[in-house]
């Protein structure tokens, strides 16, 4: 849903004086940087160049300066912590040849599954607004700006700020991992082998459910309301490539890819191992979650 | 100053004709006297010397006076000699052949008189006519040695100035008193512009100065105090100081007062003009109570200004023909187109006259009065507001997250000087630089910020044309075309680029307004306020957006008049 805008600038600017309280759209965003203005040598401080050859290039003023994607396939990144913006607005500032395409992407829980993806279309420093609606529960988002095609493309502006409003459905996050937020309501989005089971806005990927039951009668249960339900969890059952939070959930003693997820900024240090490692009570880790990772 | 007055002719006595409706009389016979044979030497100089500026009434000031002694004095129109912008050699020339004529006159027995008028610039040792000088000592010299029984020197000798033309040396060295110091000797007077520390001046309004305007004036019989019919040395000096008194009291350079000096012991009064004997006369009734100035209709120049008290009448001799009379009296202002013919004397009635307008009773009119260039120069400053505009250029900018540094709908500060030239009546061509309007724009993310300030100049020419109500408001309206000026500055926190940098570009300036003006009178001051509008598309950014500098303006401002105005 993109829109062009002409004059966002003082529609931003009565907002600010009429309507203080609706600061978000103005403010409040989500990455560093948006306007590219701090360079760290050749490339960008705050944003990662994951492929290809960024410059600086002049926008309405020589020294007002954007980036420009040189190389075709150059794409920069930026990860951010974000779990709460239930509605991403995006505001470009772009001048892109007809010849080149530039893509936004929108990974949510940097699980490096691009979850949303859209081009910013072929414009003349006009002002371009898309918005989209957030999944139900995330874990942090990655935004990342690709260029196709080998015309020019110069970002002057890439805001992407919390808002709010969005009448769109939610993004649909996939291969949701074992431990990931999910929702119950929404289709099995978990990756294959989990299910989503809990209730709706704590839902997590899990092992099994009331629904789905354990192997050779083990028992179904939970380490907290944080983490995903288990068969025998810290009960060694798990065989090569089952879902694990620690190595006690694995016959081989050795879970690889777990990481806790803090879900508070009040929650301190979880080692997961240490905290859960052949107890089921996660004492050590009680403000955290977990995306589990699989038995060696 | 000393005044010794003494008889030397016998007063005739004249009856005073009283006033009535527009009525002719035959003149009345004046007892003609015993008079000496008389001869004057009339110069005048335009031309200043080094660092004076020239003067625009001394020769006509010269003519004048020639004019008046041939008509209305004895003087044979043969023996009145004009010297218009000589040089010393030929002034010297025309004492020493007037000496040869009076030493003739002398070995027939007879007294002959010699009157000599000077109008022009002076220093304190000499009067200049042009890049010469006329040494005060030798033109003493050359004058007391001549054989007469009377000597009259008459000097109104001048300089310019700034408001009101200044004639004669500055005040610091005064020409006056040094040339009655240097010149009185027995048988000889001395009528002079000033008196010492001040200067001589001439006027616009009466196309001459205010001296020679009043003496001249006196001279046709506006000086005849005792109505005998004609006009005395005394007399005319009496008249004189008080009319140039009093018509220099409001001017800026100051009060001038006429000075005579005199030693003619034994030699009683000097009469210098006959009004009576003139054929043609123009009588003001005694019940007249104003300013009477007397125009000649074909060519527009003053002949004579009296102040008319009431009481007794006043007769005014001149040429016989068609002349205007303004009169002003306390409550209306009426013009008389009076034609006078020989041998009669026209005595006007105002009530029989037509009202006018105060501005038409002004000599100093656009239409009749040639003006110096001085005259036709105003500069002129102004300060006010002017809106700033929106554009493609500022919304660009608002697109790139700026935003207006300034509350809405506060306007820019507008600025300007200009200088302006009278082309022809009511319409001026107008230069003028100044500032156009000016905008800053802001824009802060993350904890940086970015200020675009941008503002415009302008310099074009206009054509102005007014209209004047009154002596003091008129209106203006004025259309120009020239160039503008745009700046730009950029700030910026972004790393990697100059922290500052400049922009200028270069554009027309198409510009209108129109306005009011209030004149001031004794000072040379217009106030006025206008209203305009100006386009000015200058500025641009590098995605080819423009930015118009000018926008609608409300300004006040004050002209300054270089010389008498436009």
């Amino acid at each position: 849903m993109n829109r062009r805008i002409g004059n966002r600038g003082a529609v931003c600017a009565a907002l600010a004086l009429g309507f203080a309280s609706l600061g978000d759209d103005c403010d409040g965003d989500l990455v560093q940087d948006p306007t590219f203005r701090d360079w760290c040598g050749d490339t960008l401080c705050s944003w990662t160049l994951v492929a290809g050859h960024i410059a600086r290039a002049p926008t309405w003023n020589a020294n007002d300066l954007g980036v420009s994607f040189v190389d075709q396939g150059t794409e920069i990144s930026q990860a951010t912590t974000e779990t709460s913006a239930t509605c991403i607005l995006f505001t470009s500032v772009a001048d892109i040849d007809p010849s080149a395409e530039l893509t936004l992407g929108v990974d949510f829980n940097s699980d490096g599954t691009i979850d949303y993806s859209a081009p910013l279309g072929a414009t003349n420093w006009q002002s371009v607004e898309s918005e989209i609606t957030a999944p139900l529960a995330y874990q942090g988002v990655t935004f990342y700006l690709t260029k196709a095609g080998t015309g020019t493309a110069v970002l002057a502006e890439m805001r992407i700020q919390s808002s709010s409003g969005c009448t769109a459905a939610p993004v649909t996050v996939k291969d949701l991992q074992f431990g990931e937020k999910c929702d119950p309501d929404g289709g099995n989005v978990c990756a294959s082998g989990l299910t989503c089971f809990g209730v709706s806005g704590d839902a997590l990927c899990s092992q099994c459910s009331d629904a789905v039951t354990c192997a050779n009668g083990a028992t179904c249960s939970t380490r907290s309301v944080f983490f995903p339900s288990q068969c025998g969890p810290g009960q060694g059952l798990g065989d090569a490539g089952a879902p694990c939070l620690v190595g006690t959930d694995c016959a081989s003693g050795t879970c690889n890819g777990a990481v806790p997820v803090a879900l508070a900024d009040e929650a301190g240090t979880c080692d997961l191992d240490a905290a859960l490692g052949g107890d089921a009570n996660p004492s050590n880790c009680q403000w955290y979650g977990a995306r589990g990772g699989t038995c060696r | 100053m000393t005044h010794h007055p003494a008889s030397l002719l016998l007063a005739a006595a004249i009856s005073l004709v009283t006033g009535g409706a527009l009525a002719d009389t035959a003149p009345t016979p004046v007892i003609a006297a015993p008079h000496p044979h008389a001869y004057a030497i009339v110069v005048g100089s335009n031309a200043g010397g080094p660092g004076q500026g020239s003067l625009r009434f001394a020769e006509g000031d010269a003519q004048r006076v020639a004019e008046v002694l041939r008509e209305l004095g004895h003087f044979d129109a043969r023996d009145v000699h004009v010297l218009l912008h000589p040089d010393a050699s030929q002034v010297f020339a025309a004492i020493d052949d007037i000496g040869a004529e009076v030493q003739a006159s002398a070995a027939r027995g007879e007294q002959a008189e010699v009157v000599f008028y000077y109008s022009g610039h002076a220093r304190a040792t000499a009067v200049n006519l042009g890049s010469d000088e006329l040494p005060l000592a030798s033109l003493r010299a050359r004058l007391t040695a001549l054989p007469t029984a009377l000597t009259i020197v008459v000097l109104d000798a001048c300089q310019s100035g700034a408001f009101a033309r200044v004639k004669g040396a500055a005040p610091a060295a005064d020409f006056t008193y040094n040339s009655v110091s240097k010149l009185t000797q027995k048988g000889l007077a001395v009528m002079a512009s000033s008196s010492q520390e001040e200067l001589s001046q001439e006027s616009d309004e009466l196309r001459g100065s205010y001296f020679t305007h009043h003496l001249v004036s006196a001279l046709r019989g506006a000086g005849d105090a005792d109505h005998d019919g004609r006009v005395s040395l005394d007399e005319a000096y009496r008249y004189a100081f008080r009319r140039t008194l009093a018509s220099t009291a409001r001017t800026q350079v100051g009060e001038q007062h006429v000075t005579l000096e005199t030693d003619l012991a034994g030699q009683g009064e000097v009469p210098l003009t006959y009004p009576a004997e003139a054929r043609a006369q123009f009588e003001l009734p005694g019940a007249l109570e104003g300013r009477v100035l007397l125009q000649q209709r074909v060519s527009g120049s003053v002949v004579a200004e009296v102040q008319k008290a009431p009481g007794a009448a006043v007769r005014l001799a001149v040429v016989a023909g068609a002349y205007d009379a303004v009169i002003g009296e306390k409550d209306a202002i009426v013009e008389c187109h009076v034609t006078l013919t020989d041998d009669h004397v026209t005595v006007i009635d105002p009530s029989t006259c037509t009202p006018v307008s105060a501005e038409r009773t002004q000599p100093k009119g656009d239409a009749d009065a040639p003006r110096r260039e001085l005259d036709l120069w105003e500069f002129e400053g102004s300060v006010g507001v002017i809106t700033r505009e929106t554009s493609a250029f500022t919304d660009r900018l608002q697109t790139f997250g700026y935003t207006d540094s300034a509350p809405l709908l506060v306007p820019a500060i507008k600025a300007s000087v200009a200088v302006s030239r009278l082309i022809v009546p009511h319409v001026s061509a107008v230069l003028q630089l100044g500032t156009l309007s000016s905008d800053s724009y802001q824009r802060s993310i993350a904890n940086s910020t970015d200020t675009v300030t941008f503002m415009g100049y302008g310099a074009a020419a206009y054509i102005r044309t007014s209209a004047q109500f009154g002596p003091m408001f008129g209106i203006y309206g004025q259309a120009g075309a020239g160039v503008s000026l745009g700046v730009m500055n950029f700030q910026t926190q972004q790393t990697g680029v100059p922290p500052s940098t400049t922009s200028t570009y270069g554009g027309y300036l198409l510009s209108g307004a129109v306005g009011a003006s209030l004149r001031f009178r004794r000072v040379p001051l217009t106030l006025f306020g206008q209203g305009g509008y100006d386009t000015a598309p200058a500025i641009r950014d590098l995605i080819g957006d423009t930015h118009d500098s000018g926008g609608f303006s409300l300004v006040v401002g004050v002209r300054f008049r270089t010389g008498d105005g436009q």
